[in-house]
């Protein structure tokens, strides 16, 4: 069944929409999606550390 | 977009690799692109890619990354990275066969807007999936509200169709179904179809030419070698990035409106981000998505990122997966720079994307020469549509035009160039008159107003339109009326941007937002222009860099010369006293010591 993009993820570092499934991780106290091992890695030690609690702001729920 | 091919980089190879059939491989891939487009230019009916070249076609191995590239247009370049794996994978890998042929255009799958069609063809060695061809354009119509999809939209909907990644060939054949809906939704049937096979052409040639390779080195070295042609690439760009300082370099800059919202701003801020040979664009803090099409997708925020750190780099590295693989972008979806379904972005890939680009070089200004001040930033997308007289069909046509480009540490600024997000060019004034209605009154270099500086910006044009038949509908999507573009390091900034409107027979101009009541001087639809009714439409220069007083006088006398600036701009802005022909080298010293008022 279509699913249309306002029901997809997405990247908890970079925010590309995720089609397809990614890494899902826990981050911040809820599962995060990723769409690549270096987009963990610039979330841990870039963003996360930059902006705390608003790191994920933006970055939806996932389902 | 530099030019790879020309370029000796193998030495960088593991000695296990043989570096002269590593620059074999790698220039067979990218010649083989090369020839995708002139294939390209030579089978499709629009202007758009047969004259505007506004297209791209790439390489990609098993692995789903670029192996090869030639300069088309660095949008779309860019956007390759997101869209073909994410359409690929979407459909899955398990359930392409040989023969298919993968379409999409969604802009939130990692397209860059609605008119950007991709088709993605794989290409199998004994049952398996060894490479893929890919063609990337912008089609003149895909439906929607306005002929040639540029205007005020306020929704995706508005904007035209929309693909999700669909099979439009199995086994070689076309799927009807997907070809009936595309036909049946655009202003321009044949022309649409004619361009969507011209484009699929040039995948079965790529396919050819892949097969000749693989046929004559065997699938094992094909794909050893495309692997190692990335890796080379990924090293020298990361000895690129690790020449310059770390740390984090900030700059931020406006886009003037979004169409809907009179006098609205809408700020990107950036902070490029270095440490080591690893390099981060981050677009937090960036305004929300606004009401237009000036959004960006995420596709075309990445290749924005990626256009402006390549137009960075001094050395000619080849552009291939590997030399974007240093490069991260961090975006907040939902923002002006990664818009959310349902809302427009046909303009982002036109009008903010070069702007984009130029706020990224403001801050690598701060740590580089090879900065430069910002260009015209719009590519002067005006649609014309309706029905010609000529052959009683609708037709629509996408005028693009060239504007000046900012200076830099040592050259004035491009004149009459398509900004830096594509490499199209215009279409000829022979070509557009011969299929559509209207004449060019004028097409000229707007000389006299540029963004003066040491290096001065690039000229824009200034052309009038006059048009032959009745309803002739006009939308648009341009930049720069309202906010100029900016010069770097004591440079002054650029000029700007005019359409105007004139009916037949009167002698004012008057502008959209006048003349219309548009919200915006530069992004509406709706005007309707008859038969001896003319358009005025002024691209904007780049901004200047460096002090205006420090540029050499000999090239302030040429510009006068050439009628670039005037004699009074010389003395009043550039300090040079021209008298008789020549530099008065005495009275120049004083007014530039301010000795002479």
């Amino acid at each position: 069944m279509y699913r249309e993009v306002n029901e997809m993820p997405k990247c908890g570092s970079c925010g590309k929409l995720l089609n397809v499934d990614g890494i899902t991780v826990s981050r911040l106290g809820r599962d995060v999606m990723f769409c690549s091992e270096r987009c963990i890695e610039v979330f841990d030690t870039y963003k996360e550390p930059k902006y705390g609690k608003a790191a994920l702001v933006g970055i939806p729920e996932l389902a | 977009m530099t030019d790879s091919s020309t370029v000796s980089a193998p030495q960088a190879a593991p000695a296990e690799t043989d570096p002269f059939l590593l620059e074999i491989i790698r220039n067979h891939l990218i010649t083989t692109c090369r020839e995708m487009g002139i294939a390209m230019m030579r089978t499709s009916y629009s202007p758009m890619f047969n004259e505007a070249l506004d297209f791209t076609c790439v390489l990609f191995d098993a692995d789903l990354e670029m192996i090869a590239q030639a300069p088309y247009c660095p949008a779309q370049i860019g956007t390759t990275l997101h869209v073909v794996p994410a359409a690929v994978r979407e459909i899955g890998i398990e359930n392409i066969n040989p023969g298919d042929v993968i379409f999409t255009n969604d802009p939130y799958r990692g397209d860059n807007h609605l008119p950007e069609f991709v088709v993605i063809k794989p290409y199998f060695h004994d049952g398996e999936i060894l490479a893929y061809s890919i063609n990337i354009a912008h089609m003149t119509d895909i439906g929607g509200m306005v002929p040639a999809a540029f205007g005020d939209h306020r929704n995706t909907f508005q904007e035209g169709i929309r693909f999700p990644p669909v099979k439009c060939y199995e086994r070689d054949e076309e799927v009807p179904s997907i070809f009936k809906i595309m036909i049946s939704n655009v202003r321009t049937p044949k022309s649409s179809y004619g361009d969507m096979k011209a484009m699929i052409g040039s995948l079965y040639l790529a396919e050819r030419r892949i097969d000749e390779l693989v046929q004559r080195y065997g699938p094992d070295t094909f794909v050893r070698y495309c692997r190692e042609i990335k890796n080379v690439s990924e090293r020298l760009m990361r000895e690129e990035i690790a020449k310059w300082p770390d740390g984090e370099y900030s700059a931020e800059g406006v886009i003037e409106d979004d169409g809907v919202v009179a006098d609205r701003r809408w700020t990107i801020r950036t902070t490029v981000v270095i440490r080591g040979d690893e390099l981060i664009v981050d677009f937090i803090g960036t305004d929300s998505q606004c009401f237009g099409s000036a959004n960006q997708t995420f596709g075309t925020t990445a290749s924005s990122a990626y256009n402006a750190v390549l137009h960075m780099v001094a050395s000619k590295i080849p552009y291939n997966q590997g030399a974007y693989r240093p490069i991260s972008v961090v975006t907040e979806p939902g923002s002006f720079v990664n818009v959310s379904y349902p809302a427009a972005s046909v303009g982002g890939n036109s009008d903010t994307h070069p702007t984009t680009v130029d706020i990224i070089l403001k801050a690598f200004a701060q740590i580089s020469e090879h900065s430069s001040a910002a260009d015209g930033g719009t590519c002067g997308c005006i649609g014309f549509g309706g029905q010609n007289p000529a052959t009683g069909e609708p037709y629509a046509h996408l005028h693009l035009e060239g504007v000046g480009w900012g200076g830099r540490a040592d050259h004035d600024g491009n004149d009459a160039q398509f900004v830096k997000n594509g490499n199209c060019a215009n279409t000829p004034v022979e070509v557009a008159e011969t299929r559509y209605p209207f004449l060019n009154m004028a097409y000229e270099l707007e000389t006299g107003s540029v963004g003066h500086g040491r290096r001065r910006g690039g000229f824009g044009t200034r052309r009038i339109f006059r048009f032959q038949s009745d309803g002739v509908n006009i939308a648009s999507h341009t930049n720069r009326h309202t906010v100029s573009a900016w010069g770097l390091e004591g440079g002054l900034d650029g000029s700007n941007t005019v359409i105007a409107f004139r009916r037949k027979g009167e002698t004012e101009w008057v502008r959209a937002r006048e003349g219309f009541g548009t919200q915006s001087y530069g992004k509406f639809s709706g005007i309707v222009m008859n038969e001896g009714d003319e358009m005025l439409f002024v691209t904007p220069s780049g901004g200047g860099y460096g002090n205006p007083l420090e540029r050499e006088p000999e090239l302030v006398l040429a510009d006068v010369q050439e009628e670039l600036i005037s004699a009074e701009v010389a003395r009043d802005v550039y300090g040079v006293v021209i008298r008789d022909g020549r530099v008065d080298a005495q009275a120049t010293a004083a007014r530039r010591n301010g000795q002479e008022s």
